[in-house]
């Protein structure tokens, strides 16, 4: 099975908020965010292994992050803490209301050989090479 | 800062007895002084106008969570009165929930000087203490809520009036506090469970106590605590016909109340326009306000505020949840309600007075009548209780009204006929004068608020002058328009001994100060005390009892005022 | 060693002020009472910290970088200032007054979070409550698309779950806690109910709630998802609580439906008030976002996405709010304070704030100050800097200041000030 489709989910987790006030470049913020959390399920039907990584692909963009198993969600449910990883994939529109959407897309998770970006690789690659 | 002649003008400072005599008044180093020399001062000419004290107004809505989920709530009330920058004001909104720069410039540009935000809810104050800050030129303080907070229900049950005069003095000294904020006394505790009271002797839920009880008790312990300010009372049932007969209940209720050393009056009733409805329901409404009154006029311990109606959309604001959500009800409008724990509660619902809507023709009716009907202008203050009745920048109009028999009918004539038959402003054929005019407007509230320098132009007064472009030697009633036009935008408007609005625009901006109330408490009572409230604080609140009080940080610009010293047991 | 108590907590929307910080030598040495998040914000406030002014990447001195965020702002267009949700009302002062001398744009971060929860209420209202009588009154609470075990992590023990009250003298054992989601979460668990919700259809599930408390029957066999049966079961449950509440998050304002699902939920609740004592409270993330949308509504009368370019605030989110202003090309400069699109904005946007030049104001290192121009470090607001921030429920709480910021360094507000200065401003 090449590509499963799944419904994204963004939200808030406390290993985040612990990692950001660590700071944004940290190791604990930075593994904090650079993955999904699916089913072990849906991972077994993607043979999924501990350390593979996972390209996330919706309308928007696409991202290659690491994955976790979590028992807490269904199949076909992926959830994607907030942060600069999740955003590749989430789009811009907010139909007038000035808030896009962060919940409940549609996207497709696969396997994949690419590599995680670093923060650095990431904010360079939106153009933001500054330093 | 240069001193100011203001040279020639008709003046009224009905404190001072002075009734309209051409005379010049003398400003220097903030204050109303005996003479400064002319060479060295700035001379205003007011030949030909109106000179008044700074204006004194004892009853608005302008800082604080309430007024701000007003501006929150109604982004189309702004839009109609956007207001640019310029290069002494900030930008900004106004019409009935102006932005807080606004409100210091508008009132300033009528001549107003001093306004008091009517309700502070305790765990809030900090909010209204910072909206204050950023509200420029005029002076100000805010009245702390106490009908509902639950150790003035606990006290009262308790029938330990010694503990309420200690937590009264604590609460406005952590609050910063200037006066006692009565609103539907016990209803808004009710609230807390979806309920209200049932009129002044109904049951306050988990206290078993009456608003008669908790009334009366906040007004003796008022008194024997000497605060410059009676109890300011928005009574029970408010807004619901039949009501005169709670209003004149409750101000009977305190008729034995002893007052403080040097006045008579024991209550302020506030908006009363409000709580002077007649009839049983809102298709037989009619006006009560002639039995306020009648009432009034025998019983020299009240004072009243009108809470005019304006004709126009307006918001809606009152500590009062349960009206709130009843007026939600009867016009399917927008509601926002806020309950703040263990003290309050406050709502906010858009209305618009229609003149052809026959209870709000009454509604308008009633509040000119008040003002009309009571006799003594001591006693009876003008106010729209901004924004409730409508926005303060409609008081000119009201005093067209008051000042012209011809401004009312030419407004009747417009307005539904029921103001014809279910109201006597018809017959009523008073016309205030401008020295009326200064009383309900600055000489009487500042005395009844306990302000000793303002309010009036005597030596030693603070240096708030307002000069209005009509010439009271040759206005008649008929031209009621000019009234509305001149007192609209003043002249001149001089604060602390600053010209802060010259030909009706703001030149300058600086910002005045807040006033609050000290209290004297006996050191073993208020430590008993404390030791009880922080046991309670504990259990019951979501906030620290050391983060409670308002730090010094939020009063760049305090001015302590001690009250008269308590009768303690 | 000097221990402070009562301290006010500057991350989430809680604001839990029963912190003990201890402080020796000038730096933050423990912290009691804590979450972990908090903990983290307090022992590790001086890591990962910005070390100096910087303009283009290269270290210059404070008036420089003044000097140059000034001439950024002062010469552009159409100016775009963002953030305020983690500094103090006094900060969030100076970022109006200086987006209205610029004749700019000031958003803050409701804008990508409850903003909808802002529309909706000036669509319909709001009744909601200081957290106090939650813990006091409420026999039934319903978190619904908000997950306080991951974001608010003491909500639930200080105010919602276990605090006992007035009238909830056992606490946990005297609610009935409800968790509305799409998906299970540590609230869910903890919940007496879960009520598994279709991802995007709410707004269907809290109509169909609507029409079960007005009385009517409902004909479909579920809704969103959730059983007729649950569902007029639920209705019932909150028509006899005797006070409820609903603590809604972003699962309703960043999904579909947005504002229309607050303004359904906000209908909900008032019909209930026809039958018992019914409020919401939205869950606000940043410690003080309540304070950006209170400081900019009293002086702007608007809570955020205020233009300034005709001298008077307009107010139109979806033109004026910076996803859509940045999405458009509109901003040709932008300052951001004490936050980091960045890493919240999607990513088609962040690539336009790339293009532009921006001033940042952070203590720390972010993906915003990498990609910046002007960066400029300020003083940790609540740990380094006092001030007001506003509580989820409108509380205002002092934030204290504990230790000393390195020297050099200033409050988000002082820097403002500088810049405003620079800027030609006039003090008012």
């Amino acid at each position: 099975m090449s590509k499963l489709k799944v419904t994204l989910v963004s939200g808030r987790t406390a290993q985040q908020g612990i990692g950001l006030e660590e700071g944004k470049t940290s190791d604990n913020y930075v593994k904090s965010v650079n993955h999904v959390q699916l089913c072990p399920e849906d991972a077994a039907k993607m043979k999924l292994k501990e350390g593979d990584a996972v390209s996330v692909e919706t309308r928007h963009g696409s991202v290659v992050v690491n994955w976790r198993p979590s028992k807490e969600l269904e199949g076909g449910m992926v959830f994607f803490p907030y942060g600069p990883w999740a955003n590749q994939v989430y789009g811009y529109e907010t139909e007038g209301t000035g808030t896009p959407i962060f919940k409940g897309i549609e996207a497709t998770v696969a396997p994949t050989k690419g590599k995680v970006k670093s923060i650095e690789e990431l904010v360079k690659s939106l153009g933001g090479d500054r330093k | 800062m240069k001193d100011i002649i203001v040279k020639g003008g008709y003046v009224y400072d009905p404190l001072s007895g002075v009734d309209g005599e051409r005379m010049d008044i003398h400003l220097s180093a903030g204050k109303v002084v005996e003479e400064v020399p002319e060479r060295d001062a700035k001379v205003i000419d007011a030949k030909g106008k109106t000179v008044m004290p700074g204006g004194v107004d004892i009853h608005s809505h302008i800082a604080g969570s309430k007024i701000n989920l007003g501006r929150l709530l109604r982004p189309e009330d702004h839009r109609k009165d956007p207001v640019p920058r310029s290069k002494h004001t900030r930008g900004g909104v106004g019409y009935s929930c102006p932005s807080t720069f606004v409100t210091g410039y508008r009132y300033a540009q009528m001549g107003y000087t001093s306004v008091m935000e009517a309700a502070m809810p305790p765990i809030g104050a900090r909010h209204v203490h910072e909206e204050l800050n950023d509200t420029p030129i005029i002076d100000k303080a805010a009245f702390t809520l106490f009908g509902n907070n639950y150790f003035t229900l606990k006290y009262v049950r308790e029938g330990d009036k010694e503990k309420l005069k200690a937590f009264m003095a604590w609460l406005l000294k952590v609050t910063k506090g200037y006066a006692v904020k009565i609103v539907n006394p016990g209803g808004v505790e009710n609230w807390k469970w979806g309920r209200n009271v049932d009129g002044l002797d109904g049951n306050v839920e988990g206290f078993d106590v009456t608003p008669r009880q908790v009334v009366t008790m906040l007004a003796e312990a008022n008194e024997e605590l000497g605060l410059p300010h009676t109890i300011h009372l928005h009574c029970n049932n408010l807004g619901i016909p039949g009501n005169w007969e709670t209003t004149v209940d409750t101000m009977d209720a305190v008729a034995g109340v002893k007052p403080t050393k040097g006045r008579k009056n024991t209550v302020h009733v506030v908006h009363c326009q409000f709580n002077a409805l007649d009839g049983d329901s809102w298709m037989t409404l009619k006006s009560g306000a002639s039995k306020v009154a009648k009432y009034v006029n025998a019983h020299p311990h009240v004072t009243l505020d009108m809470g005019q109606v304006i004709f126009t959309d307006t918001t809606t604001m009152t500590g009062d949840g349960p009206w709130q959500f009843r007026l939600h009800g009867l016009t399917g409008n927008k509601w926002v309600n806020s309950d703040v724990e263990m003290e309050a509660g406050a709502g906010v619902v858009p209305y618009t007075f229609k003149k052809n809507n026959p209870a709000n023709a009454i509604q308008w009716g009633i509040g000119l009548e008040i003002a009309l009907m009571v006799k003594d202008p001591w006693r009876v203050y003008m106010t729209t209780d901004h924004p409730n009745g409508g926005p303060f920048i409609y008081y000119p109009k009201v005093l067209a009204w008051l000042m012209s028999r011809k401004a009312r009918t030419d407004t009747m004539l417009e307005s539904n006929k029921a103001v014809m038959k279910k109201t006597s402003l018809a017959g009523n054929y008073r016309e205030y004068t401008f020295n009326e005019v200064a009383i309900v407007t600055r000489a009487a509230t500042a005395k009844v608020l306990g302000f000793k320098d303002k309010g009036h132009l005597g030596v030693g007064a603070d240096a708030d002058v307002s000069v209005y472009d009509v010439d009271p030697s040759k206005w008649r009633p008929s031209q009621y328009a000019e009234i509305e036009r001149a007192f609209r935008l003043a002249s001149y408007t001089i604060k602390g001994g600053e010209v802060v609005v010259k030909d009706g625009e703001v030149t300058s901006t600086p910002l005045g100060s807040t006033y609050w109330v000290k209290a004297e408490t006996p050191p073993e009572l208020e430590q008993e005390l404390v030791k009880e409230l922080e046991a309670d604080f504990k259990k019951y609140y979501t906030v620290s009892f050391r983060n409670y009080p308002v730090e010094d940080a939020y009063l760049p610009t305090q001015r302590v005022v001690k009250a008269q010293g308590g009768v303690w047991k | 060693m000097t221990v402070f108590t009562d301290v006010v907590c500057p991350f989430c929307g809680c604001l839990c002020d029963d912190l003990e910080v201890t402080v020796e030598d000038g730096h933050v040495k423990g912290v009691k009472n804590a979450c972990g998040i908090s903990r983290s914000k307090f022992l590790n406030h001086e890591k990962n910290r910005l070390e100096a002014p910087t303009v283009d990447g290269v270290e210059v001195p404070l008036e420089k970088a003044v000097d140059a965020a000034a001439d950024i702002l002062s010469t552009s267009m159409r100016p775009l200032v963002y953030g305020l949700s983690s500094t103090e009302c006094v900060a969030i002062a100076k970022a109006v007054e200086l987006a209205e001398l610029a004749g700019g744009v000031v958003d803050n971060t409701s804008s990508v979070c409850h903003g909808p929860t802002i529309l909706a209420l000036q669509q319909v209202g709001e009744s909601k409550t200081t957290l106090g009588e939650v813990k006091n009154r409420a026999d039934l609470v319903i978190f619904w698309g908000s997950n306080p075990s991951q974001a608010h992590l003491r909500h639930i023990i200080r105010y919602s779950g276990m605090a006992k009250g007035r009238f909830i003298p056992n606490g946990r054992k005297d609610r009935y806690i409800v968790a509305v989601d799409i998906r299970k979460t540590g609230t869910t668990r903890l919940a007496d109910e879960y009520v598994k919700v279709e991802p995007n259809r709410d707004f269907e599930l809290l109509q169909a709630l609507r029409a079960a408390v007005r009385g009517h029957e409902l004909l479909a066999e579920s809704v969103a998802g959730v059983p007729r049966e649950k569902v007029t079961e639920l209705a019932e449950r909150m028509k006899t609580a005797k006070f409820g509440i609903v603590f809604f998050g972003l699962g309703l304002t960043q999904s579909e439906g947005r504002h229309m699902n607050i303004d359904a939920a906000v209908g909900l609740v008032a019909e209930l008030n026809n039958h018992t004592k019914f409020l919401l409270t939205p869950m606000r993330g940043h410690y003080n976002v309540g304070g950006a949308n209170t400081v900019t509504t009293w002086q702007t009368g608007y809570p955020y996405a205020v233009d300034f370019s005709r001298g008077y605030p307009r107010y139109n989110p979806g033109e004026y709010t910076s996803i859509d202003m940045l999405a458009r090309g509109e901003a040709d400069s932008a300052l951001v304070i004490a936050s980091d699109p960045v890493s919240t904005f999607p990513a088609g946007v962040v690539r336009n704030l790339a293009k532009i030049p921006v001033v940042t104001l952070d203590h720390k290192v972010t993906p915003t100050t990498m990609l910046s121009k002007v960066v400029i470090p300020v003083a940790t607001a609540g740990v380094e800097a006092e001030g007001t921030a506003y509580r989820m429920d409108g509380v205002p709480l002092r934030l204290s200041k504990l230790v000393e910021p390195r020297e050099g360094v200033h409050s988000d507000a002082e820097v403002l000030e500088m810049m405003i200065k620079r800027m030609g401003g006039r003090a008012y």
